[in-house]
């Protein structure tokens, strides 16, 4: 069975660009638009290889997601931050939430597709 | 020879603290090693019946030079000499006291200690030695044979002796002196090696002292390098003890120096790909206007894990100015060379981007839509006319929007200030004092107008054709149009893409259209980037390799006609419609379909490039076209081609003398909603309009086009409109917001003699249209005398006074019973209006 990466982003273009590249690499690929969809997406599918997690969302933002997470049951699958260059206390406090790491957008489809799969291999 | 034997023997001068420790201890055990001798002497005197007490006295006599030199000088190498001569005098003082049938054995004494004396590392020891024992034998065989021989040997067997003696000599030499080359001067070749990498290092210190970037590496915990060049500290200021890079550049740029520690923290963890890490250190820090590039390489051990991070700083500023500069001069050139071709069109951009700029940058944002579309808008300006460093701007700016989805902060809205003001100050320079706008006249203008004077053609004819010149021949703007769409091919590496240009014969005041000109390039790109296959695609689809693209102005019996048109794939209807759906967009009809392509957010490209791809622009391009009362259509045949179609009323072109009249002067005004009956209406009239629904209307409220002004008649009818439309009325004195049901007749009706009559706009009013007819008529009819309405079966007149008196069809009897129940919708047709708006406007004002 193909390993489960969900994208959680309110903006549509980077959930398909994200979406494309992990399909690509052999990923199934599930989305949501904002931290609640996330969080219901990640307890109904314990599966979920990797979290692809924008900070800036309406609703509840990507670190308000991640706190929603820790405060759940079950364990919190790894989680890939993507942020802008600007704001690297976001990625800290993403951190201290048990974010596993961040990439800076824009990146090269290859770097995140690199990323994801060691991440999902470490979970595995 | 000599001298090379001198300086082999003679060791040189220097005695390191090494050699003089080691000879110290050496000698004083040698001394000890001396004094023992006492005892074996008489023990084999005794033996050999040579008196023990002559070998205490003699050997005690021996001892005295060897004791003394080791308690009285300095040199340690001369005791050592001394010693040489002692040790022969021991192998002399035992083959003298070993007289006897071992006495010939005893002189491998001798042979025993030339071979010891190798130990001090000196081959003058050896050589003293070898003297000693030459002079001790060659004098006792001569005073006293029985010292040295137990037979009677003759001179010649000294001579043998001798001869072992040499040949041991010399090879102890050759040790001796390998010795002290070698061990005892190993401390001096670690100097002179030391030495050397003191001077190769001092070379390398050199280098890094002088060199103009910054090498360093930095370990996995943090801490910097001791070597490093020079000016990482001219330019980072001096590193403190812990030598912590995080907190070195902390002091410059706070956030860098917090992505460094993240960066470290995540090499730590192993959790991401090292290169995904490294690639993500700071890569740039800015201090006093000197912009420094970080340059990050990973240093691996033999066992391939990552040991240290190699670092290398350069200055950049100098690169960014000259790219800069380049960028500016390219940026000016282009400027000189628009200003130079069409002098008028590029002021009227200038004038534009202006506002845009200004709205844009300004510190109380537009709503985001609004906002998104002029930095849309202004980016697409600025890219046709080479501005690149405004564009690219632009890009980010809207990436910001998108991405934060909060307006762009002050930091980059002051730099799209900074940027424009610069291009401002730029175009001053090329204008001079004189912006003045003078008028072009085109050759066949000024031919034309000869022709005509001499022709004799009358004063107001002569008028009309002076008073054409300030329009622009819709030829050269589409010439234009056609330039700009080749430029932007180019740039999106369309390859040869045709473009047909078909003016007509038709003149537009410039002014007036400059800003539908700069959205109108929306289209253009949408058809090149969205509609226009690459030429394989073409070919498998059986069409010729490259695109076409044809762009036409015309006169189209009611309506000026601006139209472009493509080849390529036409519109993707199920992209738009789940795209639209998405954005929660209904996107069941055709027409919602058409909204949605309309409205800001949807496109139906994956990818957001430079040039397309956010789905912001049409709705601008409607925006400029309903501005002008226009309306804009798009039609679209899968596989075959689209044409984005704008229409506008015509007063807004002017037809020059000789052109052909259109026939029909008829024009529309739709208060509607999209009631399948009224749907009909229009198809029985032909009539071209906007169709505006529920789900589309909240969607354009949502998006900032429509807004929502008031309820009348009881709360039951409500009235939507552009922003545009709603200043056209402010503008004129017709809407007061804050009492909209008090005036809502008067506005009604001036809005729809001011849409009629003067501007020629459509509008509409959004569903739910709750009224009847009784009560519109009745509403009317309270107003002031100037106008009545009076209603009948399927007929509404509008009456206005003496000047202007209009029975407006409701409907053809087949629509009759559907459009005209309570509750659906009022259409008002005319088919020959009389332009008196400025009379009407009075009306409504008095």
């Amino acid at each position: 069975m193909k390993p489960t990466v969900l994208i959680v982003d309110d903006s549509s273009t980077v959930r398909r660009q994200v979406g494309m590249a992990l399909a690509q690499a052999g990923y199934d690929v599930a989305e949501a638009c904002d931290g609640l969809e996330g969080v219901a997406a990640v307890r109904a599918n314990p599966g979920i290889a990797v979290v692809v997690l924008d900070v800036n969302m309406p609703k509840m933002n990507g670190l308000e997601m991640l706190e929603e997470l820790n405060c759940g049951p079950g364990p919190l699958p790894p989680v890939l931050m993507l942020t802008t260059e600007g704001h690297p206390s976001l990625v800290k406090r993403a951190k201290e939430s048990g974010a596993s790491g961040w990439i800076v957008k824009p990146f090269e489809p290859d770097q995140l597709v690199a990323t994801v799969d060691k991440l999902a291999a470490a979970k595995a | 020879m000599i001298a090379a034997l001198r300086d082999y023997i003679v060791l040189p001068e220097e005695i390191t603290p090494f050699e003089r420790r080691y000879l110290g201890r050496l000698n004083r055990v040698a001394l000890i090693f001396f004094w023992c001798h006492i005892p074996l002497f008489m023990g084999v005197a005794w033996a050999s019946g040579t008196g023990p007490f002559a070998a205490l006295g003699l050997t005690l006599f021996t001892l005295i030079g060897p004791t003394l030199a080791y308690r009285f000088l300095d040199n340690p190498r001369s005791i050592s000499s001394v010693y040489g001569f002692t040790a022969m005098c021991m192998g002399g003082l035992l083959v003298h006291f070993g007289q006897g049938p071992v006495q010939i054995e005893m002189h491998f004494y001798f042979f025993a200690l030339l071979a010891m004396l190798c130990l001090f590392a000196n081959p003058m020891v050896n050589v003293v030695a070898a003297v000693t024992v030459a002079l001790h034998h060659g004098l006792l065989w001569y005073l006293l044979p029985a010292s040295v021989f137990n037979y009677d040997a003759p001179f010649w067997v000294v001579g043998v002796h001798a001869i072992f003696v040499v040949v041991e000599t010399v090879a102890c030499c050759y040790i001796s002196r390998s010795f002290f080359n070698d061990v005892i001067g190993l401390e001096k070749i670690v100097q002179a090696r030391t030495a050397a990498l003191d001077e190769r290092n001092a070379d390398m210190q050199l280098v890094l002292g002088n060199v103009a970037q910054g090498f360093l590496t930095v370990d996995l915990q943090g801490r910097m390098s001791a070597e490093r060049s020079a000016i990482v500290e001219r330019w980072l200021g001096p590193v403190g003890e812990e030598a912590s890079f995080a907190a070195y550049i902390g002091r410059i740029d706070a956030e860098a120096a917090q992505w460094f520690e993240l960066g470290l923290e995540s090499l730590a963890e192993d959790l991401l790909p090292q290169d995904v890490v490294i690639g993500q250190l700071p890569a740039r820090i800015e201090l006093d206007g000197t912009v420094l590039e970080l340059k990050w390489s990973p240093i691996r051990g033999a066992d391939g894990a990552l040991d240290k991070l190699l670092l290398v700083i350069s200055d950049i500023t100098h690169a960014l100015q000259r790219e800069r500069a380049e960028r500016e001069q390219h940026e000016l050139m282009s400027m000189f060379t628009h200003l130079v071709r069409d002098r008028t069109t590029f002021l009227e951009f200038v004038e534009e981007s202006e506002g845009l700029v200004r709205a844009a940058a300004s510190a109380q944002p537009l709503e985001l839509p609004v906002l998104k579309r002029t930095v849309h808008t202004l980016k697409g300006n600025a890219g046709l006319f080479g501005m690149a460093a405004i564009a690219e701007c632009c890009h980010r700016m809207e990436d910001e929007i998108v991405e934060s989805g909060r307006p762009p902060g002050s930091a980059m809205r002051a730099e799209l200030s900074r940027l424009w003001e610069r291009s401002r100050q730029n175009l001053q320079r090329l204008l001079g004092d004189d912006d003045s706008r003078g008028i072009e006249i085109q050759r066949t203008d000024y031919e034309q107008i000869l022709e005509a004077l001499d022709s004799g053609v009358d004063g107001a004819t002569l008028s009309r054709m002076v008073a054409a010149w300030e329009l622009e021949p819709t030829e050269r703007r589409l010439a234009f149009v056609v330039e700009q769409a080749a430029a932007l091919a180019r740039r999106l590496g369309k390859g040869s893409v045709c473009f047909d240009a078909v003016p007509g014969s038709l003149r537009l005041p410039p002014e007036h259209w400059s800003s539908f000109w700069s959205a109108y390039q929306h289209a253009i790109r949408n058809a090149l980037d969205h509609g226009i296959e690459e030429s394989a695609e073409r070919i498998a689809a059986g069409k010729p390799p490259h695109g076409t693209i044809r762009f036409e102005t015309r006169v189209d019996d009611e309506a000026f006609v601006i139209e472009i048109s493509d080849d390529g794939r036409g519109v993707d209807w199920e992209r738009v419609a789940a795209r639209a759906r998405a954005r929660g967009y209904a996107a069941d009809s055709r027409a919602e379909l058409e909204e949605a392509l309309f409205a800001d957010g949807i496109t139906t490209k994956d990818v957001v490039t430079q040039f397309s791809g956010r789905g912001v622009g049409m709705g601008a391009l409607r925006e400029e076209c309903r501005k002008r009362g226009g309306t804009i259509h798009v039609v679209s045949d899968p596989g075959r081609g689209t044409t984005v179609r704008c229409r506008f009323p015509l007063e807004h072109v002017t037809i020059p003398e000789g052109a052909s009249e259109p026939t029909s002067k008829a024009r529309r005004l739709l208060i509607g909603a999209l009631h399948p009956a009224v749907t009909e209406l229009f198809t029985a009239y032909g009539i071209d309009a906007d169709f505006i629904n529920e789900g589309a209307r909240d969607a354009y409220i949502a998006a900032g086009v429509l807004r929502f002004r008031g309820e009348g008649i009881d709360g039951r009818l409500t009235l939507y409109a552009t922003e545009s439309v709603f200043e056209d009325m402010r503008r004129c004195g017709h809407v007061c917001e804050s009492d909209w049901v008090g005036e809502l007749a008067n506005q009604l009706v001036g809005r729809i003699k001011l849409k009629l009559l003067e501007r020629g706009l459509d509008f509409q009013l959004g569903t739910p249209v709750n009224f009847n007819r009784e009560e519109l008529g009745s509403l009317l009819s309270r107003r002031p005398p100037e106008w009545r309405v009076t209603t009948g079966e399927g007929r509404l007149g509008v009456h206005f006074g003496a000047r202007f008196e209009e029975t407006f069809e409701l409907a053809s009897g087949e629509v009759r019973s559907g459009a005209l129940r309570e509750g659906e919708a009022v259409l008002f047709e005319s088919s020959h209006v009389e332009d008196r708006g400025s009379e009407a406007d009075r009306t409504d004002r008095g």
